[in-house]
């Protein structure tokens, strides 16, 4: 996972805007969607599965509430509550994350940096690897030369999911999009002789 | 911020000299005083109220949530596209194979990979002639006369039967991502080709390179949010409108 990803749930337009400013000053985390209504909420967070859904009360109120945590389960989304202390008091519970809509900017932010350093964490060991493995080279350097998904699963034995799943992660660590940009990538990196295309 | 038609042209270009492109591309040429936009896009004939939808929306990505640009004429919105394109294809375009070629005359070590780079480009440059002739030839003569047919209320059987067999909608699913190509290359010269002597030529292919995706995501922008769009309600109102009394379809 390269990014930690939000959805924020709220009516206002201001607070939306102003969290998503906020949120983004952050490395690494992005807004995927404002939700202005209730009307799709538990849809969208299902489709989008974002890591983090910002809700305040009045929105989370406007909502059928019953089994909300069920309805949003297949998501594994989890909640953070932007609450005004002054008044929603009852919208807390201890174990949630929460931010306060009245703390100061570097008190926000690190609130959310603290509430997204675990998934960072994690993020940081499987990130590590953006080299290719050898059986992502040896894919590479078939590609590289024009062959077809399915020649270059027959070459080396192994199925032709398997093959696409490797390009997937190729094309992910070099963010390489087209056959010929891995191509030059292959003769860059001495994969493949440039004589022998 | 978006710019009005009281602001000082100077001041557009102040704020944001990439639109300096996009003025051109007007035909309104620099050296225009103190003058407003109002006053420069009268003297050129240019309506300024289109004038301020394209650089609006070309500096603020977010413009078109509140759409202005539905009130203009597609014929207004074709016409400058149609001139983006030549932007590509007459200027930006052979300037940046200019300048790889340059950067490719002034390395020693690596001729051979910079070399591979030129020929991407040239792979990229027939993709985006493919990509506008396409457009030219097809996609913006179908969408003036559709938009002709909705304004007169006439229909050729030509242009029904066409507008059954090729909706807009097709046009959506079908604009390909020529942006991916730009990216890789992007990429590669800023990644993976090993540190080259001259950073100069280097640095100028980037620079251009960017200038270029931001210009073919604002154009491609125009016509996903704006064109097709408009497009898809005046076919959905033709297809009502001459599939109840189908007789009257054949004035043309």
């Amino acid at each position: 996972m390269s990014r930690v990803t939000f959805i924020i749930a709220n009516k206002s337009f201001i607070v939306r805007r102003g969290l998503v400013l906020t949120i983004e000053e952050i490395p690494k985390l992005e807004v995927v969607k404002e939700i202005d209504n209730e009307r799709n909420f538990f849809r969208d967070i299902n489709k989008l599965k974002p890591d983090f859904v910002i809700i305040n009360y009045d929105f989370y109120k406007s909502l059928d509430v019953n089994d909300f945590n069920s309805k949003i389960e297949r998501s594994k989304s989890k909640i953070i509550k932007l609450i005004d202390r002054n008044k929603d008091e009852d919208f807390l519970n201890e174990a949630d994350y929460c931010i306060d809509i009245n703390e100061a900017k570097s008190n926000i932010i690190n609130q959310i940096k603290d509430i997204v350093a675990p998934l960072l964490k994690t993020e940081k060991i499987n990130s590590t690897s953006s080299v290719l493995s050898n059986r992502e080279k040896d894919v590479l350097r078939y590609i590289a030369l024009g062959l077809t998904n399915q020649e270059v699963a027959d070459k080396l034995f192994i199925s032709i999911h398997t093959v696409v799943s490797h390009r997937k992660n190729i094309t992910r660590k070099l963010d390489i999009h087209t056959v010929s940009g891995l191509t030059i990538y292959a003769v860059l990196n001495k994969i493949i002789d440039i004589k022998s295309l | 911020m978006i710019f009005t038609k009281d602001m000082k042209m100077a001041d557009l270009i102040h704020k944001n000299y990439l639109l300096l492109s996009i003025i051109s591309r007007f035909g309104i040429l620099l050296g225009f005083g103190d003058k407003s936009v109002e006053e420069v896009c009268n003297e050129y004939k240019v309506n300024t109220y289109f004038f301020l939808e394209i650089v609006n929306s070309c500096s603020n990505e977010n413009y078109f949530t509140d759409v202005q640009l539905k009130h203009f004429s597609i014929h207004s919105i074709v016409g400058y596209l149609r001139k983006t394109h030549k932007f590509y294809i007459n200027q930006i375009v052979p300037e940046i194979q200019c300048l790889i070629t340059n950067l490719y005359q002034n390395c020693f070590k690596q001729k051979e990979n910079v070399k591979l780079l030129l020929n991407f480009f040239d792979e990229y440059k027939n993709e985006l002639t493919i990509h506008v002739n396409r457009e030219e030839d097809v996609v913006y003569p179908y969408v003036l006369n559709i938009e002709k047919a909705y304004e007169t209320k006439k229909i050729s059987d030509e242009l029904f039967e066409q507008m059954k067999n090729y909706s807009i909608s097709d046009y959506l699913n079908e604009h390909s991502n020529i942006e991916e190509k730009l990216l890789d290359l992007k990429n590669l010269i800023i990644k993976y080709l090993p540190p080259t002597a001259d950073f100069k030529y280097r640095n100028k292919v980037l620079v251009k390179l960017f200038q270029l995706e931001k210009d073919v995501n604002d154009h491609s922008r125009i016509e996903e949010k704006v064109m097709a769009p408009k497009i898809l309600n005046m076919e959905k109102s033709l297809l009502s409108h001459f599939s109840n009394d189908n007789q009257n379809s054949t004035d043309e």
